[in-house]
Parts: structure tokens; C-alpha cells; sequence
């Protein structure tokens, strides 16, 4: 009797993987925690993160969404889109650092970041540089706005029963004077690079973990039963700045996010990690989700990461014949549905590679 | 020398500060029957003044359609045939004072909003916002005025189509006021939502006041309408209009009308 004799099936690579389908892999099992239906789930992260909102909503769930669209910008003809991909309109955070910055803002840990840029008569904020379509009218209103965004962010880190974060990279640009990190660099979306204000980091493992830690006081501080779930994003890095081939950085970072989650989650009962980066990047699954970039996921691939989220943490209570739920921002004349549009969730970290921008 | 005065409710208080006698009042206003035509009024130091209100159910309506390039002007019969009574000629001297509308900035910002909202307004760009109301662009709110704004604009638009030469001030009304107390007591066509939806901060009224008068002297500009500014003596170190001076939500009272009417003998 050796100690593997106790293990169960998904112990064994070969009865847990090669003799099953990749459709019918189960790399959860028993979750740590189970969601009700009428959960109020909050979501952040990279842009893979914006499929779980329109997931949630096509199940008949309702994302906790606490900053939405005001009737008077729909009734002047605005899309609303703005607010939602996520349940805040922070755009997508890319790094454990950014998102540690945030809800440090928004829980009054750390004063309101203001770095704004003037462009094509526009303000725009270069902490969520294409989060708000068309920018703002003016420097006081982006100020307005990211202060009142940070109230909403407090809300719902105080009212969200759990909160899920799909990490995207480790490479990440701050400003070398007031320290703040950026979701992308300036000059790539919004802005210009100014290479003695805006410095390169590669966040490493201790680095990550160090912010996770943080994020996970800061969550508890402000909701003392509030769970985390953690993923990390499928998409490799559209670009690189850490001096080596981009597939190499690309493994290096998700690598290093994959490892301090693994470390970081069993430290707490109320978190667990949702193998989003598995089902689509694992070499097991013979590529079979990616589209022709070998980047960017196929909605099959959304759809079997998204249909695991649900069956492991929902179960029944979430089976896609409910009704699905308007996203609560949508206009009253909606436009027609732009398909790829909704498919390809959008990837500011597209902007680093200005190739992709033709 | 003929001075035409055609208004709504808002001309009432001015009307009662410079001919007493004529007995119009906001109440009486409600079953005003208007003659056809503007009626002879014998005001102190504004002679030649001829009035016409219109009354709150005239059901008269003016619109302006932009189609390929084209801009098409649109209004009632009455209000065309109303038009007729003034001099063509315009002889020196004559003049029409608008009293229009003036309830359209109110119209969308007194009642505070289910989902509160403010916008900054550049020219007092540094006053920050009201915490926890959603900041939005000043074009959304633009876009609104200008909506409700078209029934006034198409009316004066009509009248400069018919009368180029005539002059003609459009007299703003009063600003906003912070007396919720007033409002409640006699709250005008807000009545029962008053009490239910609360009001909009003063300052956010205020602003809403102040781009309705930029958008209106914008709009009016190229018509060679003038707009006439409420009385700097009647506003108070915030620009609200002073306490003693309001009547219901909307309207200055008779010594707020005073004021005005002294403004009006002295016009260039």
C-alpha cells in the first residue's frame, strides 16, 4: 500500500485524461463553495473576463452590475455598452497589481488616482483608456467620473457575495513618479509614452502573491463574507516587453499567475481557482479553441470554460434553458447586434501590437 | 412706437408690476380666454404696450424640421394669425417681447431623478460634483434642453420669419430657487411628485438654468433675438433667485416683476 492507492480517478493522468474526452474532463470536482442562483457575483479582470457577465446573463443569472448607463445618455442615442462588460466600468484589469490599486482607491486606502490625457478634444482616463467610449468632455469630468466610479467599486466590493478575478499578465507599465500602475501602456491605447515617466515592471511570483494577499484583506475589510474566485486569462500576451519571444514571455507570465494562485488559494476556504486557463491552454486540448491567431478563444472554447463555471458552482440551478437576462443598460431601441463584436470581447492589450489596429 | 408683449406664465408678474389694473394673475391665467389680437395696456413708463397671452390651453404647437439640409418651420394657425396683428412695417421704434416658454430647464431638472445625476459645467468647471449623483457628459444634457426647448425656438423663429425687421428680446426667467418649502406649498404642474421624487440639488438646477440661457442666446443669435438676463438685483450670492422674490416651484412674484419691468423701461 502506497499513498497514490488512496487517490481518487483525477488523480491519474491516464484514467482522468487520456481516456477522456476533452468535452468531459472534470478539472473541478467538488468546489469549495457552491453559488446560489440569486448570488451577487461581481466580475473583474482581463478582457476573457467580460464573457462571464454575458454567460451569467444568457443563463438567466443576473450579474451584480452596480454602475450602469443613465436613461438620459440612452435617450441621447448613447449604446450604453460602456457598462457592460463588467460590474463597474473599470475596463479590463489586466494585472494583480492594477486591480490591488483600484480597490485600494475605491475603499479610501489610497487617494483617487487622477492621470488623464487630452486627445482629439477629449479627456480621457488612462487607468481605463477604452473603458469609456469617447472619453470625457473635460478634466473635471473624467475627475468626477473616476470618483464616483470608485463609490460604485466600494459598493459592490461591499455587496458582492463573491468576486471573480481572471488574471491577464504580469507585464505591466506604472508611472515612475506617482507609482500607479497602468492596465496598458500609455501611448499604446490613449496618451503618449513618455519613457522617463512610464516604467516597465514583469510583476514575478512573490510580486503576485504579495498583491493577492492584499486584494484579499482588502475584499474581507470590506466584506467579511465575501468569496474570491480566481482565474487566469486563456489569451497569451499580444505583445511583450520582457526581451525575449513572445510565446516564451507569454508562458512566463501566465506561469508565474497560475503558480501564485496555486499557492495563495488554499490558504483561505473562502477562495478557490477556476481553471478557465486549463480548458483552453492546455496542450491536452490539442488547440482545438483556438481561433486562426492562436490566440484569441472560439465561442466553443467560451462556452465549454463558461459551461464548467456554471456546472461546477451553479449546478442545476444555472442550466442555460432559464431565460437569459437583459444586460440592464441595454437601450430601449436597441441597434442591431454586431455578432463578432459581442464574440470578440475587447482586448485593449490589442493596442500594444499596432499591427492589430489596422 | 409700439412695444408687443407676447407670454405665458412667466409674463404674468411683469404684467402685474406695470399695469396693476389689468387683474391678471397666475390663477386667473388658467381660464385666460385670449382676444385675438395684442390688447392695449396702459403701463407706467412703457407706453404703446400691447399684450397677448397665451394661455396654458391654447394647444398651440411650433416645431422646427430638419430634412436634407432644409429647415421647415411649423406653427398653429392661431399663433400664424396672431403674428398678423403686429405692424409689418415695423415702424422705428416698435418692439416684441417674448415671454415664451421658461419653464423648460425646470421642467427637467426639479424633480430629482431616480438614478441622480450632475454634469460640470465649464464655466464653473472647479465646483465639484454632488457625491453619489453619476456625472454626465454636457452634451446629454444639452441634447435634453434642446429638446424641450423646440417648442420655443420654432415659435420664435416663426415670428422672426414673418417680421425680419422687427426686434424682439426674449426675456429669460427668474432663476431657480432653494425655497423647498414654497415649492411644496404651491408646486405647479409637479404637483404630487414634489413630495414623491424630492427635488434636485439647487446648484444642479442652477446649472441646468444657466445652459438653458447659453443654448437660447446660441440658438436665437443667428435669428437677431436678444435675450434679456433676469435681474442681477433679484439673485442671490448664488445666482438663485432671492427667497423674497419667488412664487410656487418656477415664478418670481409681482416685486420680482417690478424688477424686471424696470429693466424693460430701460431697454436700448
Amino acid at each position: 500500500m502506497h499513498p497514490y492507492q488512496q487517490q481518487p480517478d483525477w488523480a491519474f493522468w491516464r484514467r482522468a485524461v487520456s481516456d477522456t474526452a476533452w468535452r468531459d474532463i472534470d478539472l473541478i470536482g467538488t468546489p469549495k463553495f457552491r453559488l446560489a442562483r440569486d448570488a451577487k457575483v461581481a466580475t473583474a479582470g482581463s478582457c476573457f473576463a467580460q464573457h462571464i457577465t454575458r454567460h451569467m446573463r444568457q443563463r438567466g443569472l443576473q450579474p451584480l452590475v452596480v454602475e450602469q448607463a443613465h436613461p438620459l445618455e440612452l435617450a441621447a442615442g448613447r449604446d450604453g455598452k460602456d457598462y457592460d462588460s463588467f460590474s463597474a466600468r473599470y475596463g479590463n484589469v489586466y494585472s494583480s497589481r492594477q486591480m490591488v490599486e483600484l480597490v485600494e482607491q475605491a475603499l479610501g486606502e489610497r487617494a483617487p488616482i487622477d492621470d488623464y490625457v487630452e486627445q482629439d478634444g477629449r479627456t480621457y482616463d488612462l487607468l481605463r483608456p477604452n473603458a469609456i467610449a469617447g472619453g470625457f468632455d473635460n478634466v473635471a469630468h473624467a475627475r468626477a467620473d473616476r470618483r464616483h466610479h470608485l463609490g460604485r467599486v466600494k459598493h459592490m466590493l461591499q455587496t458582492c457575495d463573491v468576486f471573480v478575478f481572471t488574471l491577464g499578465l504580469t507585464e505591466t507599465w506604472f508611472h515612475a513618479e506617482a507609482g500607479h500602475t497602468y492596465p496598458v501602456c500609455p501611448g499604446t491605447a490613449k496618451g503618449t509614452y513618455d519613457a522617463s515617466l512610464h516604467k516597465f515592471r514583469n510583476l514575478t511570483h512573490a510580486d503576485v502573491l504579495v498583491d493577492l494577499r492584499r486584494l484579499r484583506a482588502l475584499l474581507l475589510q470590506a466584506n467579511p463574507a465575501v468569496k474570491l474566485i480566481l482565474t487566469v486569462s486563456p489569451v497569451p500576451l499580444v505583445a511583450t516587453h520582457a526581451g525575449q519571444h513572445v510565446l516564451l514571455a507569454s508562458s512566463h507570465s501566465k506561469a508565474t499567475l497560475r503558480s501564485a494562485c496555486g499557492e495563495f488559494v488554499p490558504e483561505d476556504d473562502g477562495m478557490l481557482y477556476f481553471p478557465s486557463f486549463e480548458i483552453v491552454s492546455h496542450v491536452a486540448s490539442f488547440g482545438q479553441y483556438l481561433q486562426g491567431d492562436l490566440r484569441e478563444v472560439t465561442e466553443r472554447g467560451v462556452s465549454h470554460v463558461m459551461g464548467c463555471f456554471f456546472d461546477a458552482l451553479y449546478g442545476e440551478a444555472a442550466a442555460p434553458s432559464a431565460a437569459p437576462v437583459p444586460a440592464p443598460a441595454a437601450p430601449a431601441a436597441a441597434p442591431a447586434i454586431d455578432v463578432a463584436k459581442l464574440l470578440n470581447a475587447e482586448c485593449e492589450e490589442l493596442f500594444n501590437d499596432s499591427a492589430a489596429r489596422r | 412706437m409700439t412695444t408687443y408683449l407676447l407670454g405665458m406664465s412667466h409674463a404674468i408678474s411683469v404684467l402685474r408690476a406695470l399695469a396693476p389694473g389689468t387683474g391678471i394673475s397666475h390663477n386667473s391665467w388658467a381660464g385666460h380666454s385670449a382676444d385675438p389680437g395684442f390688447a392695449p395696456v396702459d403701463a407706467a413708463g412703457l407706453p404703446g404696450l400691447r399684450v397677448h397671452l397665451i394661455p396654458p390651453n391654447s394647444g398651440w404647437r411650433a416645431v422646427i424640421q430638419h430634412n436634407n439640409g432644409q429647415r421647415t418651420v411649423a406653427a398653429s394657425p392661431g399663433f400664424i394669425e396672431l403674428l398678423d396683428h403686429i405692424d409689418a412695417t415695423a415702424p422705428e421704434g416698435d418692439r416684441l417681447l417674448s415671454f415664451l416658454g421658461g419653464n423648460e430647464h425646470s421642467s427637467l431638472s426639479l424633480l430629482a431623478h431616480p438614478q441622480p445625476y450632475d454634469f460640470v459645467w465649464p464655466r464653473d468647471s472647479d465646483a465639484p460634483l454632488h457625491e453619489g449623483h453619476q456625472p454626465l457628459s454636457i452634451a446629454v444634457i444639452e441634447a435634453q434642453l434642446l429638446g424641450v426647448l423646440q417648442q420655443t425656438l420654432a415659435q420664435l423663429t416663426m415670428i422672426r420669419i414673418r417680421h425680419p425687421k422687427l426686434p424682439i428680446v426674449h426675456v429669460l426667467p427668474p432663476p431657480p430657487h432653494a425655497n423647498e418649502e414654497r415649492m411644496r406649498a404651491s408646486p405647479e404642474v409637479f404637483g404630487q411628485l414634489l413630495s414623491t421624487q424630492g427635488v434636485t440639488p439647487l446648484s444642479i438646477r442652477m446649472k441646468y438654468y444657466g445652459l438653458y440661457g447659453e443654448l437660447l442666446r446660441s440658438q436665437l443669435a443667428p435669428l437677431g433675438i436678444t435675450c434679456l438676463d433676469a435681474p442681477a438685483a433679484a439673485c442671490d450670492a448664488n445666482g438663485a433667485l432671492r427667497d423674497d422674490l419667488t412664487q410656487g416651484c418656477t415664478h418670481g412674484n409681482e416685486a420680482y416683476g417690478a424688477l424686471v419691468a424696470e429693466q424693460l423701461r430701460h431697454l436700448n
